[in-house]
């Protein structure tokens, strides 16, 4: 029975793997057309941070984030050209944002909340987070989902 | 309502408020729905309420992998999903999302035992290892009782949403019909104000045409009226020049002193009406606006001439004119209205009193003649008529009393030139009229004299006589003269003559005495210390 239960699990609802992309040390990657850069977390957080501080419909109250702004990250990346980019969740959920989101307000990649380093219980270690209380138009149910947490790979579209 | 009444103030005080408020009203509706539309359609609460389902079966999904295949990475993916589900259950419990799915768990609680649930086996999660088939076992069981709830409480939140769209659907609905309503009443109050501005439009319009033709009745029986008062100035001159004129011849007639006295009054008394005829002349075409002023080149000293001739008999024994140092010798102007301006002044301050001296002062400031008629301090009665001069300006020209006719030409003859008249204090004490014309200034050349004497005696007696600005004396003779005074007894006059005739081509010369060859000479002076004579003689050739 128990048995029976896995095999029925693991047929129709396994992902397809992607063996070596999961590696520890790797908190994020980025992928411009064919080349492919990974990060650790440790040199995400040696990056220029900035702080956003705003409050969101996940979280009680505003919170101080801090983080890499993401239109420096694509620039040094060499994708300051791409018109759209598709941020991947570790569940595999994605979202496709155009980069004039990123020109037109400093949308951080947030590795602290309030001083605390962001985990994968705390939607981190990397959580795209936009400037919503200084900007009125950003309260709408498009930039809503657009908040992605866990965020695990950045893609050039 | 009849058109003729008109529409009260307040009316479009009200309809204006009406329409404030309406306006108000409709704004304060369609921004509190904005508001409230976007705040729902900001919410995913079915979405977050599934992802629970799909983190909970992924999670579930791992676990089975780990105890088929019994390897570490299976370990970490396991850990893994255990800690997105946690964050998953972590959002269903905190902020907006959380507040709604509270309401939707009340009843069943089901995300907090699931919390409880996974803080329950956190350790075991942490600790397990990769080939623990009866742990892992146990972890999908018991993750396993939480589907059902899960589910229902996942179908509470799609009916909720489908509850939410109703309401956003609903409030759509009154919100457009609020806003009907409110532009129905905007057109309507729209419509009213345009039948009220059309009927005002429309009032103000006969009122207008009222006005106008009132205007062209009371200008026509003004024009009639003035062409009544020129013809009758006409007709009266043409009689009254019939009597001056003869009047004149009969004044070289041989009569005795009572005659000419009698003579002389008849004739002061003619010009008088003369001068009253021309001004009523004038008058007449300033109202119908034929009035024109004839600007000619003048000297001051004509003016004054020309008045004191009008006023000679009348006042002008106790007259006093002066001309201030800095009035040009020579102005524009049209010296005839000017006279009669000064004239016309001056007889009415003669007649309202009988002052011992009065005086007539000219001046010349930024462009303007200004003649100032100053006399001793008035009685109550002269105050009283000067006080009627200034108020002149006030009243309607056939709304002057008759003792202001004078003064009100006078009036009318400076404002035609462009100037004013004004009552000033004077010193000591009185009152002074003030009238100012502009005037422009006309450069006079400067006169050479060239004098020829026997003696210097006599050059320096000559040119003591005709000493002024505007004459320049040469002495040498070297230099081209406008005049050269020869005096008639120099010896060796036709020698002489032709030398001066060579050397001054253009001059006009004149004779001192009787010369002896007057064909040299332009103008003979008979008797030499005749400076009258000289003088005038210089000016009628400078005249000409």
């Amino acid at each position: 029975m128990r048995l029976a239960l896995l095999a029925i699990l693991f047929i129709f609802l396994s992902p397809p793997l992607s063996v070596g992309a999961r590696a520890d040390a790797v908190a994020l990657t980025v992928v411009n057309g064919a080349e492919e850069v990974a990060f650790t977390l440790d040199q995400i957080r040696e990056m220029q941070r900035v702080t956003i501080v705003t409050d969101t419909e996940f979280t009680d109250g505003p919170v101080e984030y801090r983080g890499p702004v993401v239109r420096d990250l694509l620039e040094n990346l060499g994708m300051g050209d791409a018109e759209t980019v598709r941020f991947t969740a570790a569940n595999d959920y994605f979202v496709d944002i155009p980069t004039s989101d990123f020109r037109d307000y400093d949308v951080i990649l947030a590795v602290e909340a309030d001083g605390v380093a962001l985990s994968r219980r705390t939607k981190g270690p990397l959580w795209l987070m936009y400037p919503i209380a200084d900007f009125p138009e950003l309260r709408d149910r498009i930039y809503n989902n657009r908040l992605i947490w866990q965020v695990v790979k950045i893609e050039r579209l | 309502m009849s058109p003729d009444r008109p529409i009260p103030r307040y009316l479009g005080v009200v309809v204006l408020l009406a329409m404030t408020a309406f306006a108000a009203v409709g704004f304060l509706t369609i921004r509190k729905d904005v508001e409230a539309l976007q705040k729902i359609s900001q919410d995913n609460f079915l979405w977050s309420a599934t992802q629970v389902e799909v983190a909970m079966l992924r999670f579930q999904l791992s676990v089975a992998r780990m105890a088929l295949d019994q390897t570490e990475q299976s370990l970490a993916e396991v850990q893994e999903r255990f800690d997105i589900l946690w964050n998953r259950i972590d959002v269903m419990s905190a902020g907006r999302v959380g507040e709604m799915m509270r309401v939707y768990d009340e009843e069943t609680g089901t995300i907090a035992d699931i919390k409880a649930h996974l803080q329950d086996i956190d350790m075991v999660v942490q600790n397990i290892r990769p080939d623990d088939t009866v742990g892992a076992t146990d972890i999908l069981q018991s993750i396993e009782s939480f589907r059902s709830p899960l589910r229902f409480l996942t179908l509470r939140v799609v009916r909720g949403d489908t509850l939410m769209s109703n309401q956003i659907r609903d409030r759509i609905q009154k919100s457009s019909q609020i806003t009907s309503v409110i532009s129905l009443g905007a057109v309507l109050l729209s419509v009213l104000s345009l039948l009220l501005i059309f009927r005002e439009n429309k009032r103000q319009r006969q009122i207008a045409e009222f006005n106008r033709k009132a205007a062209r009745e009371a200008d026509a029986a003004n024009k009639a009226k003035s062409r009544f008062l020129t013809m009758m100035s006409h007709e009266l001159r043409n009689p009254l020049n019939g009597v001056i004129g003869p009047l004149a011849l009969l004044e070289k007639a041989d009569l005795d002193e009572g005659q000419k006295s009698l003579l002389e009054q008849a004739s002061r008394s003619g010009r008088s009406i003369g001068a009253m005829v021309s001004g009523l002349l004038d008058f007449g075409e300033m109202q119908d606006g034929r009035f024109r002023l004839a600007y000619a080149p003048f000297r001051v000293t004509a003016l004054v001439d020309s008045v004191r001739e009008f006023l000679a008999g009348q006042g002008a024994e106790v007259l006093e004119v002066r001309i201030r140092p800095g009035v040009p010798e020579m102005i524009s102007g049209d010296m005839e209205r000017l006279t009669q301006v000064c004239v016309h002044l001056l007889q009415f301050v003669l007649e309202t009193r009988d002052p011992t001296t009065i005086t007539l002062d000219f001046d010349y400031e930024r462009g303007c003649l200004i003649g100032e008629i100053g006399f001793a301090e008035p009685e109550a009665e002269t105050e009283r008529r000067l006080d009627l001069l200034m108020g002149l300006g006030d009243v309607a020209p056939d709304q002057v009393a008759s003792e202001a006719l004078r003064p009100l030409i006078s009036r009318e003859l400076v404002s035609a030139a462009g100037g004013r008249i004004e009552l000033v204090p004077a010193e000591p004490g009185g009152r002074a009229i003030r009238f100012s014309v502009p005037a422009s200034k006309i450069e006079v050349p400067k006169i050479a004299v060239h004098i020829v004497t026997r003696s210097a005696a006599l050059a320096a007696i000559y040119e003591a006589a005709l000493r002024s600005e505007r004459v320049v004396f040469h002495r040498g003779g070297d230099e081209a003269a406008d005049f050269v005074l020869v005096d008639a007894t120099s010896v060796g006059l036709d020698v002489l003559m032709e030398t001066l005739k060579r050397r001054h081509k253009d001059a006009v010369f004149i004779s001192i005495g009787r010369p002896s060859s007057p064909a040299f000479f332009n103008e003979v002076v008979e008797t030499p210390n005749d400076m009258g004579r000289l003088r005038s003689c210089i000016l009628d050739r400078l005249a000409s």
